[in-house]
């Protein structure tokens, strides 16, 4: 595992907490820029480029039947993976806008084409949803699972502000956990239901989701109501009916206390790389895990961390994402450095893969 | 020698001049003058009141006062009376302290001295101070709004509010790295007009309006400004790390008027005489962010402008005079620089080909027709032209959808006039006065591609010429000083001597003329009075100006103009239609205000991030209370005022009543 230091090239103020990394044909996009598009750039969607520990970020087009989504801040992004044999794309719901509203819509991005020098261009249509949708939220999570040869997109947890009618300006910006439903929709007609679930008691937002077949996992995540993040694991089934759905869940106690994870998935079988995030609010989460989703279940294994360089230990906060199989983009902040021109520290780690490792031995 | 003043005081009377004003005597002429007055007074008080002719006469007049409803000076008058004050009103010992910038333990040291060295108390402590500005900060008034305010809380007695309004410092979330205080909006609305009530009810009486008569129908109108105030950064003690960099809101009450019901037409009863300074300019948010941080602005102004729409829907109900009354407000956000307008309304940057904030003229048209544009652009509009980007209802390419928005691309937040900003209008067209000068000194019309050297010695010789002549020392960025200097006719006529030709210089000559005689226009706080004729000639020399530009300047201004040319030349007479004025709507009260902030931050603010913005914007807010300032135009010399005091003797002390 290597830890290394980038060099952002005129773009590390478009970084920022909160912002996406999608990887689309081979590529790492990079959604949710800081402040509105500008000119340079009118999609807010960049492609992110790292050679010679140099970061730099190129602009991306939509094609001509593309809408232009807003710059998102922790929306739910679920990758649709070529693994799991469906169309690679991925889809994206809510988040903050930068004018700090918290939208409600759904978004399909998708690889349109391959210009003059493979100049990728970028398809992004708006999905339309109806019967119980989900409300505006963020820091919630979105997953895919398959069932008798049926797909269904999951929504769970996130945050959004008080109720119309409970709202003042005085508390304008303050946010509580939206209540604790399934919502579950297929993409096709977008017909979307709720769920609530007794094991689903609490909010939460910003916990991990892996699925796999017809089972989502929820790790860890914070409730804003107790202000913790209690070593939470849900697993959620989902048996797509004829008719209704049929939704069930179990705790599991094998769960972790963490926020805001970042997470890398490595090769074709269900096996990811946890890694960042919090264990409460004065403290990162520096440990790493292995998290392995199989037929059996869910196991986690702890995987030796990079040796963190001073600046990373002692920040409060981190970001990132990942930056393609078992790769990740950090960002931390340069908080109290006056000195120092841009706003965060960027470094690239990276696993080996299953593959590279055979190679190696 | 005595009787010679009142004979000539009577001489002068007697030859037909007009009868000189009481108050404006002196005391002897006043005693003459009143003397039959004060025998027939004399005679009363001993019949009826034991000989006392002191209360006999103050009764008068605080009688006086009453029925004029001068309830403040009567109430002064009152607390004198019962012996509660030799020494000043706490109101003025407020206004002192706040208008000459004494910190608390400075004006304490003062009033000890003088309590000291003169044996009186003739300052009022601090605490009695405390208890005066109480009622001058927002949150003291009692108030409602019909119907209630949307997403406002209904408490009246709201005063520092926290800016972050719930914006909790979670890991996950960003974490808030600002500090900010706030009033509430409508709290502050509600405080600023109680600071008006006096000149409210006067305006009400000269419109000869009975007071129970109008309880309904008043309008207020209300500038709104906003901008960064720049680079703060000072070395404070502990605190959050927080951007070394500052912007405030502020706003100003322009005018009040009133439709009485039955009447058609509104009446005005109140007209801000200053709506530039920095004292009529109130500041309501305080925030430390780079301006530039659209995501922090946003969280920080969202709930100003949640309490803006909801005031928009509704009516304030508010005791003016002694009787409720019902007012409606409108807000004119017009104090924002280009920058921020576009930052704020959703347009591209400064730079973009649609060069108008107003209209949606490329800047290639503008540069083709200089002068036949209209105001075209609108909050509404531009909400509805996001949506159209947002959704590409007809998927058109990037450039197609974007011609058809006019470069909107980003989703307005807040909703401002589309008007021209005077003060900037001014530094911009003078920095493009600048450079032409620089390229006529270097005959521009005759060359192709001059080299970047080239330019640089037009530019050496253009700054040594306008110091030597006009002791005009060479600026990094135009400001206002500068621009007011340049673009004057003597600075032509010192650039002149450095252009070789007669035809040019005229040129030259003529568009300063020009400009000269526009400026007024948009720079006057009334021009259909200030300037009646140049506001007629407008069109016409705008069209003139045009002109010129596009034949002796052609080499500038083929295909290009820059934004505030086009704006002058275009916008100025609709806008002054529309708005009575561009001057008054300026935002240099705002600009001005922020080296008030420094001196508040530095002199009477606790040393402390976190209590810091607190004290600024509470001394703030006095600072542009018309009720102090009408106390300090009373003790006008304060620093003689103040040593007077100290010096002065028993008899001065008492009321002036000796007959
Ligand atoms: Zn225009």
């Amino acid at each position: 595992m290597t830890l290394q230091p980038l060099t952002p090239v005129n773009c590390a103020g478009l970084l920022q907490p909160g912002c996406s990394l999608l990887q689309l044909d081979g590529e790492v996009l990079l959604f949710g820029q800081k402040g509105w598009p500008k000119r340079s750039c009118p999609t807010g969607v960049f492609g992110v480029r790292i050679k010679r520990g140099e970061l730099k970020l190129r602009p991306i087009t939509f094609s001509n039947d593309s809408c232009y989504l807003p710059p998102l801040r922790c929306p739910a992004v679920c990758r649709l993976d070529p693994y799991d044999g469906l169309p690679e794309s991925y889809l994206i719901h809510g988040g903050r806008t930068p004018n700090n509203e918290i939208s409600s819509s759904l978004y399909l991005l998708t690889m349109d084409s391959r210009g003059c020098n493979r100049k990728l261009t970028v398809r992004c249509k708006e999905k339309e949803l109806v019967a119980e949708v989900p409300g505006a939220r963020y820091g919630h999570t979105m997953s895919m699972v398959q069932s008798r040869g049926k797909t269904a997109c999951v929504l769970f947890g996130g945050r959004s502000y008080m109720p119309a009618g409970e709202r003042t300006t005085e508390s304008w910006n303050s946010v509580v956990d939206c209540p604790s439903q399934v919502f579950l929709f297929d993409l096709e007609f977008g017909c979307s239901s709720a769920h609530t679930l007794p094991e689903l008691h609490d909010g939460q937002s910003f916990h991990v989701a892996l699925s796999r077949e017809d089972c989502v996992y929820f790790i860890g995540g914070h409730s804003l109501t107790s202000d913790s993040r209690p070593p939470r694991l849900f697993r959620l089934r989902v048996e797509l009916l004829q008719g209704s759905p049929l939704l069930s869940c179990e705790t599991l106690d094998t769960g972790l206390s963490i926020s805001s994870a970042i997470v890398t998935r490595t090769g074709p079988s269900h096996k990811y790389i946890i890694l960042g995030g919090y264990q409460s609010d004065s403290q990162k989460r520096m440990e790493c895990s292995t998290v392995i989703v199989d037929e059996k279940g869910i196991q986690f294994e702890p995987l030796e961390p990079p040796n963190w360089t001073p600046d990373i230990i002692h920040s409060r906060t981190w970001f990132g994402g990942s930056a393609g199989e078992g790769s990740i983009l950090l960002g931390v902040p340069t908080e109290g450095r006056p000195s120092q021109p841009d706003t965060h520290y960027f470094y690239k780690m990276s696993f080996h893969t299953d593959g590279e490792r055979k190679d190696k031995d | 020698q005595r009787s010679s003043e009142v004979d000539n005081y009577m001489v002068g009377n007697k030859g037909g001049r007009p009868r000189q004003h009481l108050l404006s005597l002196t005391r002897r002429a006043q005693k003459h003058r009143l003397k039959e007055l004060k025998t027939q007074v004399k005679v009363f008080a001993d019949k009826e009141e034991g000989g006392d002719l002191k209360s006999v006469c103050l009764t008068l007049f605080l009688l006086a006062l009453r029925s004029a409803s001068e309830h403040r000076q009567a109430d002064e008058l009152e607390a004198l009376m019962q012996g509660r004050g030799f020494g000043l009103n706490p109101a003025v010992c407020l206004a002192i302290r706040v208008n000459t910038f004494l910190s608390c333990s400075q004006y304490h040291k003062m009033y000890r001295t003088v309590k000291a060295t003169s044996g009186r108390q003739i300052f009022q402590p601090l605490h009695s101070l405390r208890t005066a500005e109480k009622e001058l900060l927002p949150g003291f008034h009692q108030f409602e709004w019909q119907p209630a305010l949307k997403n406002v809380s209904p408490s009246c007695n709201v005063g520092i509010i926290n800016g972050l309004s719930g914006w909790v410092s979670s890991v996950d979330d960003s974490p808030a790295d600002t500090i900010t205080r706030r009033f509430r909006y409508d709290v502050a609305l509600v405080s600023a007009l109680k600071d008006l009530e006096e000149d409210i009810m006067d305006g009400l009486r000269e419109s000869g309006m009975e007071d129970s008569a109008c309880t309904s129908g008043f309008s207020v109108m209300i500038k709104e400004c906003c901008d960064g105030m720049g680079d703060v950064s000072e070395k404070h003690g502990g605190g959050p790390v927080v951007p070394e960099k500052a912007v405030r809101f502020s706003f100003t009450i322009m005018s009040v008027s009133v439709l009485a019901d039955g009447k058609k037409e509104a009446v005005t009863i109140f007209t801000e005489p200053k709506p530039n300074s920095e004292m009529s300019c109130k500041p309501l948010c305080l925030m430390f962010v780079d301006e530039s941080d659209h995501e922090t602005l946003t969280a920080l102004l969202g709930p100003i402008v949640a309490e803006r729409n909801a005031m928009k829907e509704s009516r304030l109900i508010l005791s003016i005079g002694g009787l409720s009354r019902s007012f409606r407000f409108h807000f004119r956000g017009t104090g924002y620089d280009e920058k921020m307008v576009r930052e704020m309304e959703g347009l591209e940057a400064s730079g973009s080909t649609y060069v108008c904030t107003l209209c949606d003229s490329t800047r290639a048209e503008a540069s083709k027709n200089m002068v036949l544009h209209s105001v075209t652009r609108s909050h509404e509009e531009n909400l509805e032209r996001y949506e159209i980007w947002r959704s590409n209802p007809f998927s058109e390419s990037a450039d197609e959808l974007r011609d058809r928005v006019k470069g909107v691309s980003s989703k307005p937040f807040l909703e401002t006039q589309p008007t021209l900003d005077a003060l900037h209008c001014d530094i911009g067209n003078a920095s493009e006065f600048f450079k032409i000068f620089q390229d006529e000194i270097g005959e521009m019309h005759k060359k192709v591609n001059p080299s970047r050297e080239q330019r640089r010695s037009w530019r050496a010789a253009l700054d040594k010429q306008l110091r030597k002549k006009m002791k005009l020392k060479p600026v990094m960025r135009m400001n206002g000083n500068y621009a007011r200097r340049l673009m004057t006719m003597e600075a032509v006529e010192v650039v002149c001597e450095l252009v070789p030709s007669e035809e040019r210089k005229e040129a030259l000559r003529e568009l300063m003329r020009l400009y000269l005689q526009m400026k007024p226009v948009w720079r006057a706080t009334n021009p259909a009075k200030e300037c009646p004729d140049q506001l007629c000639r407008y069109s016409f020399n705008s069209q003139r100006f045009a002109d010129i530009l596009s034949t002796s300047f052609k080499y500038r201004y083929n295909g290009k103009i820059t934004n505030y040319l086009h704006k002058t030349l275009a916008h100025v007479p609709e806008i002054i239609e529309r708005d009575g004025s561009i001057g008054a709507w300026a935002s240099e009260g705002n600009e001005s205000a922020n080296k008030l902030f420094r001196r508040f931050r530095k002199m009477n603010a606790r040393q402390s991030k976190a209590f810091e913005l607190e004290d600024v914007l509470k001394h703030h807010w006095l600072y542009t209370s018309k009720y102090l300032q009408k106390f300090m135009e009373a003790h006008k010399d304060s620093a003689k005022a103040l040593q007077a005091t100290i010096d002065l003797d028993d008899e001065d002390m008492s009321l002036d009543i000796d007959f």
